[in-house]
């Protein structure tokens, strides 16, 4: 094989990728995009660098050295290989069994252990976003409290790829052994399934440290020491461990410690990439053909009383000749006939990727949960606890049921070109849809707390005043986001909008649950001057009115979307 | 201008893509009770023609009239007159065939007992019936192709456009769906079919344009086309027209 001409055409299919190559792409408006999604990562990684340049300037002030203040650069290190396990992982693996030019490379003399860093190396661009707004900024914020020479920062971009490689190395090796045994209908459900526990299994770690960290000392030294006193066995192995203790050494100014650090690190990626190229060597082609083949096993997926309704649909024909009904294309739309009928769909899409459905119901029950894991930040009643939960329900739910709202749909989306509806009524039956899932989930989670916090009928309908507007609206700005940064090739449940729409779908989802919260505050305060009974009709005048704006946006966006395959 | 007896009616219509136009000036109709064959080589432009009429693209200049409702002035009208069958069928995957074509037809607001009937005689017509119950992801290409085109004639409408139709079909369903085509032309409707298989143009087509380079090299029955030489093929009528300017792969 010529490594330097496949190398060359790689970069090539990357740079267009990732620039929007070829006329349609640059004509279809799809070059801006790489502009937006850098702005939005130099947004994010600005925050991320704001907030932990503050925490490492507090610890400095507190008398910590360099050592004691990598511990918290070890945390965020490591919750960059634990997001990219999450997020990115099912495009490392899709990129390494379902990519568009398997075909042609599984036809090529490559052995399979080369192919797999091949494609290892084309999913790189794609899955190094953790990396860019939260290592990169994180090390930025350090070197301000705890500078590194130039040594360091020059050896910095191997540590980086170290990180990258370690967890999406292994990830993938992990993956592609799995799916060895996964009937291949089920290797895009079992994909997303390890997502959804990935995510469980970090979230339920993470509430065990949280907590700790709300210590109610206001020395950030102590929360930090507490913080990490109980998770100290879990660190050590972390390769956000290892680089931290690599940039302390080198802020310290010692070389040999710094080396040291640095080839555990490098010495941990080798292993992880030998490992999953020997994985891949034994059963990537396996899992290839499998996948590959995975589609054609016709009578696997018939549908239980499909038959029966196929039946009478042959008895009705029977009964009545097909005529022509004139001009019956000519009729437009019966709103409530197309209601139902996109609406029976969504059931049946949402019913049938159980993958996709757990992951909605898995996140329901974790956002719910967020705010407790800050309850002993502040002491709040029960009613503020359950008013911050449900936001922290009705947000998420903006995130996981209403952005995913239009790339469920997947190749099926371009009907909402072809098909004689206008996109405002695509986008109303979408946000009905989305409504009617999330609802109840909503009400299901309002009742439980109503019974474990012990609330009262009027605390639980105030909350409601609140949370139910804040949902209408949060799924309005979720369908915006589905329909401008949706993909509708996507394989992982948890990467249906592309990675800027991640990142802008996450800023939007904060700055909603803090707007929510903040206006909630202030009205509690301002009780008295305020119009009475604006807490119960005040929040949903706010949301409606906010509301039209992204559903107009999302309907104008669909309407000018061309659609070229 | 835009007479309603006209299934298609395109207008001056170019498209292009940055810099590169794909398709320029072109002009055309689709009479009434004719099969068009819609020819051109690799990159000519004729999937992004369809792609235009069927609403997928937006035109940059010109104008496509679908049974006389114009496409850019009144779309959903325009929309509700055509039927596209994509080169790539835009199917739901975890649909099954009969759900599909049950949700399609609400799209077009094809009354439910209609739409029963219509589904069921192109099910049996297509030879869909063994799969109509599976999910559309376990079906292979021919009979998902098979679905896209019981998907675009399940509301009866005035035009179909039909891009590489034949590709995947085995013969007994290429046959079945050229006497659909056939059918449809004697009850007056339009038909496009966007083809490169030469043999299949002479023998179902009344009419043929001819696309090269994003510009209408010829239009006309064969006859005409032949201009006078009576053993000249559909083929070497191609070959003339597009001779020595296929250097340049375009999309299209």
């Amino acid at each position: 094989m010529n490594w330097s001409r496949v190398l060359r055409g790689r970069w090539r299919m990357a740079r267009n990728t990732l620039l929007g190559g070829g006329r349609r792409a640059r004509a279809a408006g799809h070059a801006r995009r790489p502009l937006l999604g850098g702005a939005l990562a130099v947004v994010l990684a600005a925050l991320v660098c704001a907030g932990l340049t503050g925490l490492f300037g507090q610890l400095a002030v507190a008398g910590a050295d360099a050592r004691e203040a990598s511990a918290a650069m070890a945390f965020v290190l490591t919750a960059a290989l634990l997001g990219m396990l999450v997020f990115d992982l099912n495009e490392v693996v899709s990129t390494l069994i379902v990519d568009s030019d398997l075909e042609l490379l599984r036809r090529a003399p490559i052995p399979a252990g080369t192919l797999f860093l091949l494609k290892l190396t084309d999913a790189l661009p794609r899955t190094s976003l953790l990396l860019l707004v939260l290592a990169v900024p994180a090390t930025v914020a350090y070197h301000l409290s705890y500078p590194l020479p130039v040594w360091a920062w020059l050896v910095f971009p191997l540590q980086l790829l170290a990180l990258w490689a370690i967890p999406l190395g292994i990830g993938a090796a992990a993956a592609v052994r799995l799916l060895r045994h996964v009937p291949p209908r089920h290797a895009r459900e079992a994909l997303g399934l390890l997502s959804t526990i990935t995510l469980f299994v970090i979230w339920l770690a993470n509430s065990f440290l949280l907590p700790r960290l709300a210590d109610t000392s206001h020395d950030p030294l102590a929360r930090l020491r507490g913080a990490l006193d109980g998770s100290a066995a879990a660190y050590r192995f972390s390769p956000g461990r290892w680089a931290a203790e690599a940039l302390a050494a080198a802020a310290a100014g010692s070389k040999r410690d710094a080396a040291m650090a640095t080839m555990v690190l490098l010495g941990g990626a080798a292993l992880a990439l030998v490992v999953a190229a020997w994985v891949a060597s034994r059963h990537l082609e396996a899992a290839q053909s499998a996948i590959a083949g995975g589609g054609a096993g016709r009578g696997a997926g018939a549908r239980p009383g499909a038959a029966r309704r196929g039946a009478r649909a042959a008895a009705a024909a029977r009964d009545g000749a097909i005529g022509n009904t004139g001009d019956a294309s000519a009729s437009l739309h019966a709103p409530r006939a197309f209601l139902i009928a996109v609406l029976a769909r969504d059931a049946r899409l949402f019913a049938r990727d159980w993958a996709v459905l757990g992951d909605v119901l898995a996140t329901a029950i974790l956002w719910t949960l967020l705010p407790l894991l800050g309850a002993p930040l502040y002491h709040a009643s029960s009613h503020e606890l359950a008013r911050a939960m449900l936001l922290g329900l009705t947000v998420g739910l903006g995130y996981e049921v209403g952005a995913r709202a239009l790339p469920l749909e997947r190749q099926g989306i371009a009907w909402i070109r072809l098909g004689p509806v206008a996109p405002a009524r695509w986008v109303g039956a979408r946000f009905t849809g989305a409504a009617l899932l999330s609802v109840p989930l909503m009400a299901l989670a309002a009742g439980s707390m109503a019974v474990t916090l012990g609330l009262n009928a009027r605390e639980v309908a105030e909350t409601l005043c609140v949370a139910l507007p804040a949902l209408g609206l949060a799924l309005s700005v979720g369908l915006w986001t589905g329909a401008v940064f949706g993909r509708s090739g996507w394989s992982n449940p948890r990467a249906m909008l592309t990675v800027t729409g991640r990142a802008a779908a996450t800023l939007l989802l904060l700055l909603q649950a803090a707007a929510w919260l903040a206006l909630s505050a202030a009205a509690e305060t301002r009780r008295e001057s305020l119009p009475p009974g604006i807490a119960l009709w005040g929040p949903a005048l706010v949301a409606a009115l906010l509301a039209i704006v992204p559903l107009r946006a999302a309907a104008a966006r669909l309407a000018e979307r061309e659609w070229n395959g | 201008m835009t007479d309603p007896t006209i299934p298609l009616q395109i207008l001056d219509l170019t498209r292009r893509y940055g810099d590169f136009t794909a398709v320029k000036r072109l002009r055309f109709n689709v009479r009434p009770g004719e099969i068009l064959g819609f020819l051109g080589p690799n990159g000519a432009g004729k999937t992004t023609t369809l792609r235009v009429c069927a609403g997928l693209l937006r035109p940059d200049e010109g104008e496509v009239v679908v049974a006389g409702a114009s496409l850019s002035r009144d779309p959903l009208r325009a929309r509700a007159r055509l039927g596209f069958v994509p080169d790539r069928p835009f199917l739901y995957e975890r649909l099954t065939a009969r759900e599909f074509l049950e949700f399609v037809a609400a799209l077009y607001d094809v009354p439910a007992d209609v739409a029963l009937r219509r589904a069921e005689e192109l099910i049996e017509r297509l030879e869909l019936a063994h799969a109509a119950d599976d999910l559309i992801e376990t079906c292979s290409h021919g009979m998902r192709q098979k679905i896209s085109i019981s998907a675009a004639l399940i509301h009866d409408p005035p035009l179909i456009m039909l891009d590489e139709p034949l590709i995947g079909l085995d013969p007994r369903g290429a046959r079945v769906l050229k006497d659909l085509l056939r059918e449809r032309a004697a009850r007056n409707l339009g038909v496009l079919v966007s083809t490169h298989l030469l043999e299949v143009a002479e023998r179902l087509c009344d009419r043929v344009v001819i696309l090269h380079h994003g510009e209408k090299r010829a239009e006309g029955s064969l006859a005409e086309l032949r201009g006078g030489r009576a053993d000249a093929t559909l083929e070497d009528v191609f070959l003339e027209l597009t001779r020595g300017q296929e250097v340049e792969e375009r999309p299209g």
